[in-house]
Formats: C-alpha cells, sequence, structure tokens
C-alpha cells in the first residue's frame, strides 16, 4: 500500500483521464445510504465545473412488449454545470448527447435477423434511421436548464428544454447531489457528482415507431461527476 | 407503469369476443382464439407454462453501480450472460434459476484517448479474468412478497469466491411473444453486495465497497419437443 501511495500522484495523473483512480481522497457524504447523520457541508467553491466523462453515464430504459425494461447508454456526450453550491437553485446546466452514440450492447447478429435493414448493426438502425434518433439530420440532442427547484439542501428539480429529432420539449429531472471530494489529482479544485433520474415520452419528440410493442415512456438515469473548471 | 392486467371480467370477455367474432376468418380458428387472449401481457405468474425457460441475451441487461469518490455512481455493465430458469407457476418460490455472466464481457462504453475500451480489460482482470472466467449465480432460496415481486437468495461466484446475495425481483408479466410464439416472462431485479466478500478490492479508496445491480430481462418458454 505505501509503494501504491508513493506512486500514487504519478498514477492518478496518467489514470485519472481514462478511469478511478489509485490512492484518492475519499468521501462518502451524502452517500452512506440509510444513515441518519446529517451531511457535511457543502464547500466546493461557486464557479465552472466541467463533466468528467470517464465517470459519467447515460443510460435509458424502455418497455420492451409490456414486459421487461429494454436498457441501453449513450457513449459520448458532455456536460457543463455553473453552480454557487450556496445558491445552488441559480445553477445552469447545459448538456449534450450524439445520438449516434447510442450503444445497446446487443449481442445477436444483427445482419443475420434483418437481412433487409440498410445499417450494419443494430446501434447504427436506432441512431440514423429517421424513424429512431435520425442522427444524420440531427447530429446532436441537446438540454439546457430553464428552472431548478430545491428539494431540501441536496435533491432537485431541474427542468430544462430537451431538444430531441428537431422538436424542443420540456423535461423535468429529478437531481440528487451524492457529494463532493478533493483528489489529488485535480491539485485542490474539487471534484461533485450527481446523480439524476428523469423521464419523456418519446412520442412527444415525433418517435412513435413501434408503439406499444416498445413503449413510449423512457426512463432516464444519470450519473455525473463534474470537476471544477481548471482556471 | 405495470404491464396491462387481465384482470376485469369484463376486458376478458369482450377480448374473447373479438377473437371469436374473428374466429371464422381465420384458419386455425380456436388457435387464433386462444393466441389473442395469451397475447395480452399477464401479470399472473400462474398463467405462465411450467418448466424450462431461456434467458433472452438481446433483453438483458446486467448494469452495476459502485461509488466513484463518494460522488458518482460509476455504471457499467456485462455483455455475455446467459441463463435458465425452471418455473413452478402455481408456487413460483419452487423454481430455479441459474445465471452465468463472462467476466471478461465487462462494458463501459467509454474509450481511451487511443479508441480502446482499454478500461474493461482492467476491470475485468479485477474481476478475476482470465481466471474466473464466468460470474454465476445459482438461486437456492425464493420467497414471494406480493402477487408481483419477491426476493431470490442464491449462491454468487465472483473471482472464485462464492458467497449468498439477496435480490429482491419484480415479475414485469407474461405473454405469447408476437413473433417466436413462445412463451415469455420479463423480470427486474436490483441487490448489492459488497465486492470485498469475494476478494474483489482494486482501487479501494477511490472506489466504494458496494456494489449495485440493476437486472432486467426476458426469458423464453423452451416447450419440449
Amino acid at each position: 500500500m505505501k509503494k501504491l501511495a508513493f506512486a500514487a500522484g504519478a498514477l492518478a495523473l496518467i489514470l485519472a483521464a481514462a478511469a478511478p483512480s489509485l490512492g484518492a481522497a475519499h468521501n462518502h457524504a451524502g452517500h452512506a445510504k440509510g444513515k441518519a447523520a446529517a451531511p457535511a457541508p457543502i464547500t466546493a467553491p461557486a464557479g465552472d465545473y466541467v463533466l468528467d466523462k470517464s465517470h459519467a453515464s447515460l443510460t435509458f430504459r424502455v418497455k420492451h412488449l409490456g414486459l421487461s425494461m429494454y436498457t441501453a447508454r449513450f457513449a459520448d456526450f458532455n456536460a457543463a454545470l455553473t453552480i454557487d453550491p450556496k445558491n445552488p437553485a441559480a445553477a445552469r446546466l447545459t448538456a449534450t448527447v450524439n445520438p449516434a452514440s447510442v450503444r445497446t450492447d446487443y449481442p445477436g447478429d444483427y445482419k443475420a435477423t434483418h437481412a433487409n435493414s440498410p445499417y450494419a448493426t443494430w446501434d447504427e438502425d436506432l441512431a440514423k434511421n429517421p424513424e429512431w434518433f435520425n442522427a444524420n439530420a440531427h447530429p446532436q440532442i441537446t438540454f439546457t436548464s430553464t428552472r431548478i427547484r430545491m428539494n431540501g439542501a441536496r435533491a432537485a428539480r431541474v427542468t430544462g428544454d430537451l431538444a430531441f429529432r428537431g422538436v424542443t420539449v420540456p423535461i423535468t429531472l429529478d437531481v440528487a447531489f451524492n457529494g463532493e471530494a478533493a483528489p489529488p489529482w485535480l491539485g485542490g479544485r474539487k471534484a461533485i457528482g450527481f446523480s439524476a433520474k428523469g423521464k419523456l415520452n418519446r412520442s412527444a419528440f415525433g418517435m412513435s415507431r413501434l408503439v406499444p410493442n416498445i413503449g413510449d415512456e423512457v426512463e432516464l438515469i444519470i450519473e455525473a461527476e463534474f470537476w471544477q473548471k481548471a482556471n | 407503469m405495470g404491464p396491462t392486467r387481465l384482470s376485469s371480467l369484463g376486458l376478458k370477455s369482450s377480448a374473447l369476443a373479438a377473437a371469436l367474432a374473428l374466429a371464422p376468418l381465420a384458419a386455425c380458428a380456436p388457435l387464433q382464439a386462444a393466441v389473442a387472449l395469451a397475447q395480452e401481457p399477464s401479470s399472473d405468474i400462474a398463467r405462465a407454462p411450467a418448466g424450462a425457460y431461456k434467458l433472452d441475451p438481446s433483453h438483458t441487461a446486467v448494469v452495476w453501480r459502485v461509488s466513484h469518490l463518494g460522488v458518482a455512481n460509476y455504471t457499467a455493465r456485462f455483455d455475455k450472460i446467459s441463463g435458465e430458469m425452471t418455473l413452478n407457476p402455481t408456487d413460483p418460490t419452487r423454481s430455479s434459476l441459474s445465471v452465468s455472466i463472462e467476466t471478461a464481457s465487462v462494458s463501459t462504453g467509454l474509450r481511451n484517448d487511443q479508441g480502446e475500451l482499454a478500461f474493461d480489460k482492467k476491470i475485468g482482470e479485477a474481476l478475476g479474468a482470465p481466471a474466473h472466467a464466468a460470474i454465476t449465480l445459482r438461486s437456492t432460496a425464493l420467497t414471494r412478497t406480493s402477487p408481483t415481486t419477491g426476493t431470490i437468495t442464491g449462491d454468487l461466484t465472483l473471482n472464485g469466491v462464492t458467497k449468498p446475495v439477496t435480490l429482491a425481483a419484480t415479475f414485469g408479466g407474461g405473454r405469447v411473444h408476437p413473433f417466436t410464439q413462445k412463451y415469455m416472462l420479463g423480470f427486474s431485479a436490483t441487490g448489492a453486495f459488497k465486492r470485498s466478500d469475494f476478494g474483489v478490492t482494486a482501487w479501494a479508496g477511490a472506489v466504494g465497497d458496494e456494489v449495485q445491480l440493476q437486472i432486467d430481462t426476458e426469458l423464453l418458454h423452451q416447450p419440449q419437443p
């Protein structure tokens, strides 16, 4: 362990870009499930925060044939947050998602079962099919917060405009602040993390393909770590 | 949003009436009528045929989360999963379930600066690959907590260590698959375990000990020939 600690400074810089890293500071504030202890005050400073893309995920689930939740995700997305932790209701959040980065991890042989499809993979079908994400015509999904209502000190309902497939509709996310940390590789800057959940009806964005065999309602599950922006 | 329930007699009889009205037009009238009824999702597991079911990997996701620095719930999944269930529809607690996951099939979806999914391999190794090529779960005790919920306790083998874990399971419903005509079941399950119990301690300090599981799956009936 001593060896690891010794190497941590150098390793952390290398690993931080791609991975959970060795020798990090540990802060479970706000994460200790089921414990009643009051959360520690937030000390992260006001300012701009950037997404740590290596520790963020955008998962969605949609009902399949009325029985199970089909689960997939996007691999390429980004977000920017301007927040004063002492006045989080005034925060501004913007996010962009590359619809062509949808990843279902489909394990089957797509071409064998979709011989007439112009697409090579199920992911490509979802991404490019005009009846699905239509990524060639609309290469970016964007979210821009418009209103934040606090629900206690560490939870909020964040409403914003979601632009998807050329249609802009407001959606609301339930966001929980998980905590903050000061890992050594950030050189004194803070890391803050959030979990968010939300729902939308895809038909509101003109995407009704295969409803109801594939449900209209889409659940969003977002996990995100942000880093205080370097000056 | 739950599956459509066939609980009201009115719904049932109108579906039956519709099926019967169409029957003279169909080549196999009784079969068509049966299918018309059975294709409605049912949350009553007693309606499902007994016997062997196979997990449908195209409609299965095993997603896991671990805390990073106590701030972010790092999320990834496994891609290669197989499983079987033997269903006792009259007493589901007497069913059994067995699942096998390829350890090295960890999928974070994240590429490094060289465009490689390099970290997937590192996590796979931290979970015991290649020596422990499979992560398996074999049910040992099932309970029913409501008509559509229950618990699955089973022996989880991970990194060569076997320990019991318990998942909370929800039955999403059953129906005849509209294309394959096989009876299919949908389930979700959640649970958590400590990775240190299985000797998986890589990145301790930065990465939390608790692993949260979110499982969504479909199982297809395998009628005996």
